[in-house]
């Protein structure tokens, strides 16, 4: 019996391991590759049907998105961060 | 009081965890009510996990989206390199950005694999307003979204979301064929943000003429739900 192809499942924990890495080095692309992979691991899991590899991309890509938010701390809820660039020049 | 907690040599905010315990505790409430709407465990945690895409490029989009006459008057001062994106990624949210996007994000899943629509959105009803509470007492520790003069507005909307939470929540269980909940939360929190924002102490929020961004937002959305809830209605007369 052909095994089922489980291209979304294998892309969406791949992405979830790759935004975990990347929240540490520059959060922006890890937040990216979370939020891309949170969509994959859905696909995954309704047209490839539940599997440990899509459960894995969701909980990694969550994970991802989780950390790179923690890593941008909403301290300041303004739009003067735009007049502080430009005071500082 | 520090705002943050330092954890492996970095500041973890407090609106950060008061915002993911929010989103939990949503969690969790679907998941207890979600049989009354006939919605599987599966498609309820991939509709989490869609919400999550939601509320971070929703937010984040019309918080942007504010910023926006800014960047044209600062066009010529502003120096682009990493330390503006980095700026910007913190330059804060906005609720109703997230609100829509999540809306959006469900509307996306139920069209591509055949959930009712009303039914999730009924569901999510009550969870909205109960992740809205945690999300300003995030805010209240952050010191964003305040009054002016430095009034906590932040926990008088955290409470009138727990209120709201309260009217969805009884509604939805003394008068179960009433199936326009969500667009009554849309009603009540509209009418309730609208009458706020007049006292928030953060002018550099966005504003198009006389009102905020938000303003704006809440009247149209309002408009929108009060059609819905009373279109059935004239419908069944007939």
């Amino acid at each position: 019996m052909e095994e089922q192809k489980k291209t979304l499942s294998i892309a969406s924990l791949v992405l979830g391991i790759v935004g975990i890495v990347f929240d540490f080095i520059y959060p922006i692309i890890g937040i990216v590759a979370g939020i891309v992979g949170i969509v994959l691991s859905v696909q995954a899991n309704k047209k490839e049907g539940k599997n440990g590899m899509a459960t894995g991309g969701m909980v990694c890509s969550i994970v991802a998105v989780a950390i790179g938010g923690l890593m941008y701390a909403c301290a300041i809820c303004a739009v003067g961060t735009l007049l502080s660039i430009g005071a500082s020049l | 009081m520090d705002n943050y907690i330092v954890v492996l040599g970095k500041q973890i905010s407090f609106y950060s965890i008061i915002g993911f315990v929010g989103l939990l505790a949503a969690l969790l409430l679907c998941l207890k009510r979600r049989r009354i709407y006939d919605i599987e465990k599966g498609d309820l945690i991939n509709l989490f996990a869609y919400s999550i895409v939601g509320i971070v490029v929703g937010s984040k989009l019309l918080a942007l989206i504010c910023m926006i006459p800014d960047f044209i008057e600062y066009w010529d001062k502003i120096n682009w390199n990493n330390q503006l994106l980095e700026t910007l990624m913190q330059s804060g949210f906005v609720f109703y950005g997230g609100f829509i996007g999540i809306v959006i994000a469900f509307y996306i899943y139920c069209k591509q694999f055949g959930l009712q629509f009303g039914r999730v959105m009924e569901l999510v009803a009550p969870a909205v307003p109960l992740f809205h509470f945690f999300g300003r007492i995030g805010c209240y520790t952050a010191g964003c979204c305040g009054g002016v003069n430095g009034f906590p507005l932040q926990l008088v909307e955290a409470a009138g979301n727990l209120i709201i939470f309260a009217i969805i929540i009884y509604v939805q269980d003394k008068h179960p064929k009433f199936s326009k909940t969500f667009p009554l939360y849309i009603v009540i929190y509209g009418c309730m943000r609208f009458v706020l924002e007049f006292f928030r102490g953060d002018p550099e929020r966005g504003f198009f003429g006389p009102l905020s961004v938000s303003q704006w937002i809440a009247i149209i959305l309002v408009m929108f739900a009060l059609r819905i809830i009373f279109y059935k209605k004239s419908k069944e007369k007939l």
